[in-house]
């Protein structure tokens, strides 16, 4: 099973996918606040906090398919231009809801409203030890892992422990499955030359993301502009670049990709 | 003035700030591109767009001695092309919120005008400069209309047996759009006649084309021997015909509660207050935005006593009109808690003002001091003060420092308030009061301290503002002249810095006169 991308560039009804070849550990997740911490003179500390994000590093050390490079460059060519794209694991859940019924002290019972993104793979039933994370708004943007107990059903489940009762106060909640990233986008100032070709050969691929501050906010309040809006169904038809996502085309961009190499004419 | 739960929250040990940025339409201007909202946040009606990265903040100063001030700028990076919905010069203010804020619950914090829209290396910034120290213009669509005093630019003559304008009622050849009343209703004209110096009449009212008379020879333009003048009999139009009159714009008033009217006059009296005077005098700034409060702190701090504060001219640079006026007084114009205000550089002893609270070491983070201000001139012998006209017959203020302390030395300030005249009965008392709020910056180099502090607590101050410092980390000049051994309650006034939002510190330049009792 290894990870895969998708992406739907503009205007296409369809997303595309990447698989990447490399399992979903390789992926690397942690979180990343934007936060200015001081300490005047007499050791009081002041923190301000602007956003919290996590960052997700994707690491593929060894390419070797000329396809999957030209598929590369046309994501790249979409994220740089603020687009956004998910990660999973083949065949995974994709998971993600808000939550209805929060957590408390004395109820480990989750519920959820519609699954955001179920048609990309199937409507999710969690299952006895399931692994799920749970985000609130930015900029506090709190974070837990929790496991599933027992299922309740497509709309809900049981914890084994609930997280502390804090998260009663936030105005929503998050959850998906771990191991599915629903919304990511390219980091800022992330390095102009992610993929490398070393012994142009074979090639390698460092892909700095991050979750967008308040993505999940946008989502809260008004979900028709989020991530695949229309949730179109993925196309099994991996296509690679759309028009005006050509990274250096010779000729400008070209509708037609069919078998494109981006060294075509490298020397 | 900031809400007390926002004062709070951002003294709390973690604060997570949350920024609006919206535009005004102040007066008739009217940009084309319309409204622009935007949030670093997902908030309904607003573009999510403003980021931290690329976020930037310079503070504005006060030169102790010239009070001359500078003002300062805000930028905020931004994520997205937001060209179709700005325009340069729109007025903007800023707003900061924590979560779980209304929107309305939002205070303000910087109020400005857009100056540019950058992109460099693939990142937008928005850059925005203090409105304080941008009002060259007024906010009008019409080019005719944005200097301040637009309609002063014609004037008529005395009409032909209409009267004499030294000694009763009057009549002009034709009202012209410049003659326009002040807050107490009264109009003022200056008559030039054709021997003699020209003198002001004051009027109570103008009707068809007839002044009524309430007396010649205002602001120090005593009739002297060649005047009254013979109402010459030419007529207009005719060579050598009638006296001219000019208009003149005068506001007679405190020179702070001028400048509150000059900010937010409409012509029509329904933007607050001291929307008192005509349009063509006034910015037509919205009153929410001009802290009425704290001018009247100030001007409670001085002497109620009003200038004659006159113009004979539109003004096509505003910001140094206004700026030439207060600054003989230490007077300027600043930005208090996001809002437009005019303050005087205060003498500190026993005072308090809006902003005021203690500084300790709880908020510093990193003291840089000069045992005496580079930025200050030279000590000075003597300050002396001069009315308008001084020399009829008047004597200047003076205020005197035996002992100098550094050279070199030994010059005279001289302060000259213009718009203070003797014939108006304030002269002797306003030349008083600045001789005795001043003297002692100009007589004595003060001590500066440059200060950094954590967090966001000191935030509400401004430049004008009285604070106290506590440090037990450094000893103030004053401890080797018999003051104070240790620096805790020291009274200082601000004279630079700010907030800045994006890295979580205050930064603030104070500075102190020594040989004063200065602590709280």
């Amino acid at each position: 099973m290894s990870a895969k991308i998708w992406y739907t560039p503009p205007g296409a009804s369809d997303a595309v996918e990447i698989d990447l070849g490399i399992p979903l550990s390789a992926v690397e997740d942690y979180p990343v606040l934007d936060e200015a911490e001081v300490e005047a003179f007499s050791g009081l500390r002041r923190k301000v906090i602007f956003t919290t994000s996590r960052y997700v590093d994707v690491t593929i050390e060894l390419i070797a398919d000329n396809s999957v490079v030209a598929q590369l460059e046309g994501l790249l060519s979409h994220l740089r231009r603020d687009g956004l794209c998910s990660i999973a694991e083949n065949g995974s859940d994709t998971f993600g809801a808000f939550l209805t019924s929060y957590p408390t002290l004395t109820s480990s019972t989750i519920r959820w409203g519609k699954q955001l993104w179920e048609d990309y793979s199937s409507t999710y039933s969690p299952s006895a030890g399931d692994l799920l994370v749970m985000c609130g708004p930015a900029p506090k943007l709190m974070w837990a892992e929790v496991v599933v107990f027992s299922s309740g059903s497509s709309s809900s489940a049981v914890l084994t422990a609930a997280p502390v009762d804090y998260w009663a106060t936030e105005p929503w909640i998050f959850v998906r499955s771990k191991g599915f990233w629903p919304i990511l986008r390219l980091r800022s100032g992330a390095s102009p030359q992610l993929i490398d070709h070393g012994n142009r050969v074979v090639w390698s691929l460092v892909l700095p993301l991050e979750v967008p501050p308040n993505a999940y906010d946008m989502l809260a309040s008004e979900p028709s502009v989020g991530f695949h809006p229309t949730n179109d169904p993925l196309s099994t038809d991996v296509r690679t670049h759309q028009a005006g996502e050509v990274p250096g085309a010779p000729d400008g961009w070209s509708p037609d990709l069919v078998g494109y190499n981006p060294w075509i004419g490298w020397r | 003035m900031w809400s007390p739960q926002f004062k709070t929250d951002l003294a709390a040990p973690v604060v997570y700030p949350l920024f609006l940025v919206e535009s005004h339409r102040f007066g008739s201007f009217n940009p084309t591109s319309g409204e622009a909202k935007l949030a670093s946040f997902n908030a309904e009606g607003y573009w999510q767009c403003l980021s931290r990265e690329g976020a930037s903040v310079q503070h504005g100063e006060l030169t102790p001695g010239t009070w001359e001030r500078t003002y300062g700028t805000m930028t905020f990076g931004v994520t997205a092309d937001i060209r179709g919905i700005i325009a340069r010069g729109m007025a903007v203010s800023v707003r900061v919120g924590m979560p779980g804020y209304r929107i309305g619950e939002f205070q303000p914090v910087f109020l400005g005008r857009i100056r540019d829209f950058r992109w460099s290396r693939g990142r937008w910034s928005l850059e925005l400069v203090e409105l304080a120290g941008s009002l060259q213009n007024r906010f009008a669509d019409d080019v005719s209309e944005q200097n301040l005093f637009f309609k002063l630019q014609d004037h008529s003559k005395i009409d032909t047996g209409g009267g004499d304008a030294s000694s009763g009622d009057f009549d002009v050849v034709a009202a012209v759009d410049g003659y326009e009343r002040n807050s107490a209703g009264n109009y003022l004209v200056r008559v030039t006649p054709d021997d003699g110096g020209p003198y002001y009449v004051e009027a109570s009212a103008l009707t068809g084309t007839t002044f009524t008379w309430v007396r010649a020879g205002a602001l120090d333009t005593p009739l002297d021997s060649s005047d009254p003048p013979v109402v010459d009999t030419n007529g207009p139009g005719v060579t050598g015909g009638g006296e001219r009159v000019d208009a003149i714009a005068w506001i007679d008033a405190h020179p702070l509660d001028a400048v509150r009217m000059i900010l937010t006059s409409t012509g029509f009296q329904l933007n607050g207050p001291d929307d008192l005077l005509p349009k063509s005098w006034g910015f037509e700034i919205d009153y929410g935005y001009v802290d009425r409060d704290d001018i009247q702190a100030y001007i409670d701090a001085t002497i109620p006593d009003h200038w004659d504060i006159i113009s004979d001219k539109g003004q096509p640079d505003a910001q140094s009109w206004l700026s030439g006026v207060l600054q003989p007084a230490g007077m300027f114009l600043s930005t208090h808690q996001g809002c437009l205000t005019a303050r005087a550089a205060l003498l500190y002893v026993g005072r308090q003002t809006p902003g005021s609270l203690t500084i300790n070491d709880d908020d510093l983070l990193d003291i840089q001091y000069s045992t005496w201000d580079p930025l200050s001139p030279v000590e000075y012998r003597r300050e002396r003060v001069f009315y308008a006209n001084s020399s009829l017959g008047g004597s200047p203020e003076v205020l005197s420092e035996d002992n100098l302390a550094t050279r070199p030395a030994k010059a005279v300030r001289r302060r000259d308030l213009t718009y203070v005249f003797e014939s108006e009965g304030s002269s002797g008392d306003w030349t008083h009061e600045v001789a005795f709020r001043l003297g002692p910056y100009d007589t004595r180099v003060p001590e500066r301290f440059s200060v950094v502090c954590a967090g966001f607590r000191t935030a509400s101050i401004s430049i004008g503002d009285i604070v106290f410092l506590t440090s037990q980390y450094l000893v103030p000049r004053t401890a080797r002249q018999g003051g104070t051994e240790i620096l805790e309650g020291l009274a200082c006034l601000v004279v630079g810095g700010g907030p800045d939002w994006f890295q979580g510190t205050c930064e603030w330049d104070l500075i102190h006169v020594p040989n004063l009792s200065s602590t709280q």
